[in-house]
């Protein structure tokens, strides 16, 4: 960043902004004198003569600190950069929220095709295919017969443990154990090495959060409270004789119960469709609590 | 700590170093900012050029210091020279003052111990 003296005292002179020109005058010559002597002492170094000294507008500024002046250099610019900026953060603003408004308008968040048991959110952004099993997010697709690989085990459940099951996205088919085991059969896509089985505080957790994908038949003791979290995909829980949580962002949740059992349900549905009425609360029946954020709940015998 | 004393630092160095500038200026006559900077430098005394102009600037201002142009200089560029005005004398006197009773009163607080 090297200076011309002419430069370096022009600026000064500028940044002087407020003395009269006689004062300015003195100043710049007094310091010009100083910057040629200080060259001719350091071995002809003009640049490094400036760098000791300071920039010129805070040698200006102790200038004028000195005489209880504060500087007045560049107010100039700063109404037109205020206003610059009020004006392009005000544009972008409205762009933003007329694109959101048109997309609103003209592609809903949220379709469901029950007939082709699809479910689409964000025009297709996301489409979970409950038949197929697949799952395309953005331009990723994730199909049962892409590249999988297993992650199975079975685990004894200890009295009062409960279980936590975490998947990003996938398909879970949830149905009950006939013994004690807690059992686990998932084909993950792409890598394993993110599946997790662990026990911690009474609780035995399926960590599958940070995979790509996971498509997973669960086995669980009866009268085990079960908790589910699926960002995005389907959560079927088949013929249950357990407690479940369960919640699913994007995609849905299927129920089949067993008409003679006993369910307390609460079900909420953010943008979508829910099927299902709440129930009275009856002691003895399996608690079934159900949310999602973007899709369905369907009893599948109220479809058939 | 370390802060205090950079900060006690700044305080105390702003006002002794107008006494020593003042100080100097009596003792040679005439001084330019140059050669100021140099002795005050030699002495252990750095001060940047920056804040000694300005300071030489104001004194001018206030009348405690005169200035004169010399042209003269075989060097080949004017040195603007200072030098105390009456008023600039009565100052230093009362500053001179001031600053021998404050090192009195503290050596009487140091001499308590004893």
């Amino acid at each position: 960043m090297s200076m011309s003296l002419e430069k370096y005292l022009n600026e000064l002179d500028q940044s002087l902004a407020g003395l009269t020109a006689g004062d300015r005058a003195e100043i710049v010559l007094e310091i010009k004198s100083h910057l040629l002597e200080a060259q001719a002492k350091n071995g002809g170094s003009m640049e490094s003569a400036i760098a000791s000294m300071g920039t010129p507008s805070s040698v200006a500024a102790r200038f004028l600190a000195e005489r209880g002046l504060k500087p007045k250099t560049h107010y100039k610019l700063r109404p037109f950069l205020k206003w610059a900026l009020i004006l392009s953060v005000g544009g972008i603003f409205l762009l933003v929220a007329s694109l959101v408004v048109l997309m609103i308008q003209f592609s809903p968040l949220l379709k469901i095709d029950d007939d082709k048991k699809t479910v689409s959110i964000l025009d297709g952004w996301i489409e979970i295919h409950g038949g197929e099993g697949t799952i395309k997010i953005g331009d990723t697709r994730m199909a049962r017969d892409e590249q999988t690989n297993r992650f199975d085990g079975t685990q004894p459940l200890k009295a009062k443990e409960t279980i936590n099951i975490a998947l990003g996205n996938g398909r879970i088919h949830l149905r009950t154990s006939l013994d004690d085991n807690f059992t686990w059969s998932c084909k993950v896509f792409g890598r394993t090495d993110q599946a997790r089985i662990e026990e911690a505080k009474g609780e035995l957790k399926l960590d599958l959060a940070d995979t790509s994908g996971a498509d997973c038949e669960i086995g669980i003791p009866r009268s085990t409270k079960t908790k589910v979290d699926l960002k995005n995909g389907k959560v079927r829980l088949e013929r249950p004789l357990f407690h479940a949580n369960v919640e699913v962002v994007n995609g849905g949740i299927e129920f089949i119960p067993i008409p003679t059992t006993p369910y307390n349900i609460t079900s909420k549905v953010t943008n979508g469709n829910n099927q299902f009425p709440a129930t009275g609360k009856t002691s003895d029946a399996f608690q079934m609590d159900f949310a999602v954020t973007n899709g369905f709940i369907r009893n599948r015998l109220v479809e058939e | 700590m370390a802060d205090l004393f950079e900060n006690w630092r700044t305080q105390i160095r702003k006002g002794y170093l107008e006494l020593c500038v003042l100080t100097l200026i009596e003792t040679r006559g005439k001084v330019y900012g140059f050669e100021l900077l140099e002795t005050l430098a030699n002495e252990g005394l750095e001060v940047k050029e920056g804040t000694l102009y300005p300071i030489l600037n104001r004194m001018g201002l206030d009348g405690t210091l005169e200035s004169t142009w010399d042209t003269e200089n075989l060097k080949g560029h004017p040195r603007k020279f200072y030098r105390l005005t009456k008023t600039g004398q009565k100052t230093l006197a009362n500053m001179r003052r001031e600053f021998t009773e404050m090192l009195k009163i503290l050596k009487t607080f140091e001499n308590e111990r004893s």
